[in-house]
């Protein structure tokens, strides 16, 4: 476990171009025998980045990060997670990847301090995590993280349960780093919050993935947070992807074939297009 | 609708017409009525019609119970002969070894009554009424201190086996739970060994085990323990399969194993329902150890069954005055617990 006491500083572009944190090569998953929810993805994503993964609810992107960290297991193709060298052993790959999962990951009545703590346990023995007797380092570790998040010590202390929607995503983003992670992978962190805590959400995690160096992965489904944050766009719809580019390649045009399916709002008229 | 439009019409004209789902259907009604003619046999069977003149002629006190209440030859009821409660202990001091008048107990004092008794004189061959004086060790509330420290034995027991049960209930628990069995064998191994736990009886299983370990707490606490373990074992079980499975999936993200995910992300979860679970079965163990005492698995039951076999419905009646003070107690506290816990 290595401890990054000073920050790294990441500028916009990757520091060392080429650089791979993730690859995607012809990821595909089917589901009984329905359209397959990830059709034949391929994709990679350069250190330092943040990349917003872009589509409508069921477009594949939660199966994709899910088979990123093995809650999921690819029908064909692979994910590789490229910080560690040589084999990626289960436990070896985890503990340099981060997620942030939607709302209600967390464990309700553990406090937020005891549920940062928990990114810790599977690297500790059984009687620790019976007991959760963490070391003083990790303790430590975890107070800062949570400061450095927005949360007070009285709030670090008091069970997840109590604290507010936006709080709660902050404790997954501090969970999330605990374990210096290469990689975060975020699972439409801001589904649940209301629009001006979710920029301050995005922000959080955007700004706090810099400072460790780690390179960001975010699914998304709303439009102006994603060219709001979005380095990168890769954009699923119904399991393929439909567009990879810059956010500021996003066009209209694409929106619109991307979101257009019976019964679903067209988020494009929000942004004027 | 009407029958042969292709295209089923809409607007309001078409929606008067509309016939809505009856809430009870024609098979429903059947069914009840059914089921009504077959609780009317079996209630015929049972003797119900008598079980409810009888009662109606205990409660109005009528001839009609005099003549089929069956207590022939005794004047007072059940009842009626447990009152005045007997709170009191009194021993003929002829009978106690070793008995010094100068070191009375505390609170107890000594009686002296005189006593006509009628015995055969042996030289006269004839039956003469002699008076003796009997003395009586008088302890005011002794029975009652006696009932007392037999209750708290009855918890103790109940104590002890919910606390064995918890301990086997865990585990039991793990393997007995879909999600986080190893193997489908142990399922189906812990599943039906909880199963078959449930099904036997505390009562017939004290049975036995009184044969094994003979009279005393030992049989009346493995008693208890194994039926709750298959109590707690089953809901315990249930319980984590049921829980939330969103913060599990985030501790598997991680790369956490079976463990670290039941105690961070399950344990948390579930804790309060098993709090209220374990509570249950406390209440449920101190009720059922009054009970399996009557077959001499320690306790109360076995006082209890004692002084009734003796027809000393006074002494019966405080037993049950305690129990029924006990079991209200009990219940306070742990609704009090329970609402602390949750």
């Amino acid at each position: 476990m290595r401890m990054k006491t000073t920050p790294l500083e990441v500028s916009q572009g990757p520091e060392s171009p080429g650089r791979k944190a993730l690859s995607v090569v012809a990821a595909t998953k089917a589901f009984g025998s329905g359209a397959p929810a990830l059709n034949d993805v391929s994709f990679s994503l350069e250190a330092g980045q943040f990349t917003v993964l872009l589509g409508p609810s069921g477009s594949g992107k939660s199966t994709l990060l899910r088979a990123a960290v093995g809650l999921v297991r690819l029908t064909s193709g692979e994910i590789r997670v490229h910080h560690e060298t040589g084999s990626a052993s289960g436990r070896r790959r985890h503990s340099s990847v981060g997620m942030v999962h939607q709302d209600g990951s967390l464990s309700d009545r553990l406090t937020a301090a005891q549920n940062v703590l928990s990114a810790m346990a599977p690297s500790m023995n059984w009687l620790r995590v019976l007991l959760q007797a963490y070391p003083a380092r990790m303790q430590q570790k975890a107070c800062l993280l949570l400061s450095r998040v927005g949360l007070t010590e009285d709030q670090a202390n008091r069970p997840v349960r109590e604290l507010s929607g936006g709080q709660r995503q902050r404790v997954g983003i501090a969970r999330a780093l605990m374990n210096d992670p290469a990689l975060i992978l975020a699972d439409e962190p801001v589904a649940s919050l209301d629009p001006a805590t979710a920029r301050k959400v995005m922000s959080l995690l955007r700004d706090t993935a810099r400072e460790y160096g780690a390179t960001v992965l975010c699914s998304l489904h709303q439009i102006e947070l994603t060219c709001e944050f979005a380095d990168r766009v890769i954009a699923l719809k119904a399991g393929k992807l439909v567009f990879d580019g810059a956010a500021s390649e996003v066009s209209p045009k694409t929106l619109a074939g991307l979101f257009d399916h019976e019964g679903a709002a067209r988020p494009f008229d929000v942004i004027g297009g | 609708m009407q029958p042969g439009t292709p295209q089923p019409e809409t607007g309001p004209s078409a929606a008067m017409a509309w016939t809505l789902k009856p809430v009870f259907s024609a098979r429903a009604v059947a069914l009840t009525f059914l089921a009504i003619l077959l609780l009317a046999y079996s209630a015929h069977r049972m003797q119900l019609d008598d079980m409810a003149a009888r009662i109606a002629g205990l409660v109005f006190d009528t001839a009609a119970d005099r003549t089929t209440g069956g207590e022939a030859g005794r004047d007072e009821s059940v009842l009626e002969r447990m009152f005045p409660l007997a709170m009191s202990e009194r021993t003929p001091i002829d009978r106690m070894a070793g008995f010094d008048p100068d070191k009375l107990p505390l609170f107890s004092r000594l009686e002296t009554v005189e006593a006509r008794e009628s015995t055969l004189d042996p030289e006269t061959l004839q039956m003469t009424t002699i008076t003796i004086e009997k003395t009586f060790l008088v302890q005011p509330g002794g029975y009652l201190a006696l009932v007392i420290r037999k209750i708290i034995e009855t918890i103790e027991i109940a104590l002890w086996a919910s606390l064995i049960a918890v301990i086997f209930s865990l585990p039991l628990a793990w393997l007995g739970a879909r999600n986080y069995s190893p193997h489908w064998l142990t399922y189906a191994g812990a599943r039906s060994g909880v199963s078959f736990l449930r099904a036997v009886p505390e009562l017939i299983s004290a049975l036995f085990l009184v044969l094994i370990f003979g009279f005393g707490p030992i049989a009346g606490i493995l008693a208890l323990a194994l039926h709750s373990m298959g109590f707690l074992a089953k809901f315990y079980a249930e319980d984590i399969e049921a829980a939330d499975k969103r913060p599990q999936e985030a501790m598997r993200a991680m790369g956490a194993g079976d463990f670290a995910t039941l105690r961070l992300a399950v344990l948390p979860q579930v804790l309060p329902s098993y709090a209220a679970l374990t509570l249950y079965v406390l209440d449920r163990n101190v009720r059922m150890a009054t009970v399996i005492g009557l077959v001499g698995a320690g306790g109360i039951g076995q006082e209890l069954k004692g002084r009734f076999d003796m027809f000393q419905y006074d002494r019966v009646g405080t037993i049950l005055l305690v129990i029924f003070v006990t079991v209200l107690l009990l219940d306070q506290l742990a609704a009090h617990v329970r609402r602390k816990l949750i």
